[in-house]
This record gives C-alpha cells, sequence and structure tokens, in this order.
C-alpha cells in the first residue's frame, strides 16, 4: 500500500506538522469542509483535504483517525492549531495546489499503487 | 450487578478551542477499559457531535457518562433555547448554525443525524426555553 511519504512526494506539499509518514498507508482521500460529514465520512487511511484551519479540524482528524489533513489553496496552519496537532499526533500537509488539482493527482497516483 | 464507571464533565459555551474535552476524555477511558476500536470510535463521533451542539447551540450545558460493561450511555445536558421541532431538527441537512460557527467547518445541518448513525440507540428531550438533554447509547459487541 502507498504510505504518506509517497503521497507527499507525488502532491509536493510541505510538512506542517508530523512525523514518520512513511509509518502511515494511504489508500485513498475524503475531500471536505463540513466536518459532520467528514465524521462521518472520513477514513483511516485517506488524506483529508481541506481549506478548514479551525481548532476543531484536530479534534475531527483524531476522531477519523485520518492519515493527514491536506491543507489546499495554500492555507495557513495558526500555530495553537499546529501545537494541538503535534500534541494529538495529527499530521498536518500543506500545499498551494486547489482542492481538486490535490484530488486528481492523490487518485492518479493511488490507481498506479493500490 | 457491577456498578457502571461514571465519567462528569462540563462543557463550556462557544468555547471551541476546549469543545471536544468531553468527548476525548470519554474516548481515553473507553480505550482504557479495552473496548474494541469500532465501538469507542462509534462512541467518539456521537459524544462530539452532541458536545458541539452544546458548545454551538445552547451556550454550554455538561456530559454524563455512565459505562457498564457490554455498552455505554452518555448524555449531553444543556439549559439552552431547547428545540422547537426535533422531527426537523433531525433532517439531514437542517441548520441554525451561526456564521461563526460556518466559518469553524460547523453546521451541516449532518450533526444529529450523525450521532443517529453511530449509535445503537438515541434520545432527545427538549423543552423551549429549558433546555436539551440528548441520550446516546453504545453498545460494544455488534
Ligand atoms: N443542544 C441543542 N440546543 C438547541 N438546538 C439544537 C441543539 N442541538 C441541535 N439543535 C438544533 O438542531 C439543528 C440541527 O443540529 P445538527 O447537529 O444536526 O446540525 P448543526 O449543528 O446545525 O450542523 P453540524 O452538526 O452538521 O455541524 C441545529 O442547527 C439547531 O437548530
Ligand atoms: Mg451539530
Amino acid at each position: 500500500m502507498a504510505t504518506l511519504d509517497q503521497v507527499r512526494e507525488v502532491l509536493g506539499a510541505q510538512i506542517l506538522v508530523g512525523n514518520d509518514l512513511d509509518q502511515r498507508p494511504v489508500a485513498g482521500g475524503y475531500a471536505c469542509d463540513m466536518l459532520s460529514w467528514v465524521m462521518s465520512h472520513a477514513q483511516p487511511t485517506d488524506v483529508w483535504m481541506t481549506i478548514l484551519n479551525s481548532i476543531n479540524v484536530i479534534a475531527v482528524a483524531v476522531l477519523t483517525d485520518c492519515a493527514c489533513v491536506l491543507l489546499t489553496e495554500g492555507v495557513e496552519l495558526p500555530p495553537d492549531v499546529a501545537a494541538r496537532a503535534q500534541d494529538k499526533g495529527v499530521v498536518v500537509l500543506g500545499t498551494q495546489a486547489s482542492t481538486y488539482e490535490a484530488s486528481a493527482r492523490l487518485h492518479a497516483f493511488l490507481n498506479q499503487h493500490p | 450487578m457491577i456498578e457502571p464507571v461514571k465519567l462528569e464533565y462540563k462543557i463550556r459555551g462557544s468555547d471551541f478551542i476546549n469543545a471536544g474535552e468531553a468527548s476525548s476524555g470519554t474516548k481515553k477511558a473507553l480505550n482504557r477499559l479495552g473496548v474494541s476500536p469500532a465501538a469507542v470510535k462509534r462512541a467518539a463521533i456521537a459524544m462530539y457531535e452532541a458536545e458541539i451542539n452544546a458548545v454551538i447551540h445552547a451556550d454550554g450545558g455538561e456530559a454524563e457518562v455512565f459505562i457498564y460493561s457490554d455498552h455505554v450511555i452518555i448524555r449531553i445536558i444543556d439549559q439552552g433555547p431547547g428545540i422547537p421541532d426535533v422531527s426537523l431538527a433531525m433532517q439531514e441537512g437542517w441548520s441554525t448554525a451561526p456564521d461563526i460557527a460556518r466559518e469553524m467547518g460547523f453546521g451541516a445541518g449532518m450533526g444529529l443525524p450523525n450521532i443517529k448513525k453511530h449509535s445503537d440507540d438515541m434520545s432527545i428531550e427538549t423543552e423551549i426555553g429549558k433546555g436539551t438533554t440528548v441520550t446516546i447509547t453504545v453498545r460494544f459487541q455488534v
């Protein structure tokens, strides 16, 4: 299975918080900015793509146990949210790409690396 | 009968920074007691939704959790405005969340339906001007 480390490289994403990306399997993605939808749909092997950067994003990432949060559109991670992510062991990546572009690239890559 | 493990939490209104403390504390306790990861996840998600509702819609409240050997009962109690039409509130997409909550990603109108989906039993007692109590049961075995 693909790892988050490989996925990060393919997406050209930056690591904002987290380590041991090679230990995290990735099998899919979920793109959504409504937390209740994410909570009921995101899987532990999903990259969650969002433009949300509030503290609650970390809570939802912990609840779903998703592989990482990928902040798209160059959205920045506020320091208090970064600290919470660090504390809870949540990996946060960042990219300038839109959620659409990131999803498309992730999908293409995962198709070749099932 | 063995006494249940009881946990109690205060939920502060409009406090988005600490919102989720009750559900994450409960999650830890369930994990420690050896409850299956799938059941812990269902309980944590259902409780987080109810907790966030108390924060957003009712200016806070309390949580009471009773952990038995094969199930957990979670009660989120608030003294907020109450829910005028529960069946409407239960519909997917119905939301009166204020803009500040929407900016943070809440307000899809999916919280109550999510609680139903992730629990084995859910009930809402509510009275206009008095408050709302949401009671959630999650069984550990499927
Ligand atoms: N504890 C409560 N007190 C008063 N009203 C509530 C309470 N819980 C829910 N409601 C009402 O029911 C509606 C639907 O709740 P629900 O949790 O399904 O959606 P939401 O909170 O608006 O959005 P989401 O949960 O998707 O972020 C709310 O918008 C609100 O009007
Ligand atoms: Mg809600």
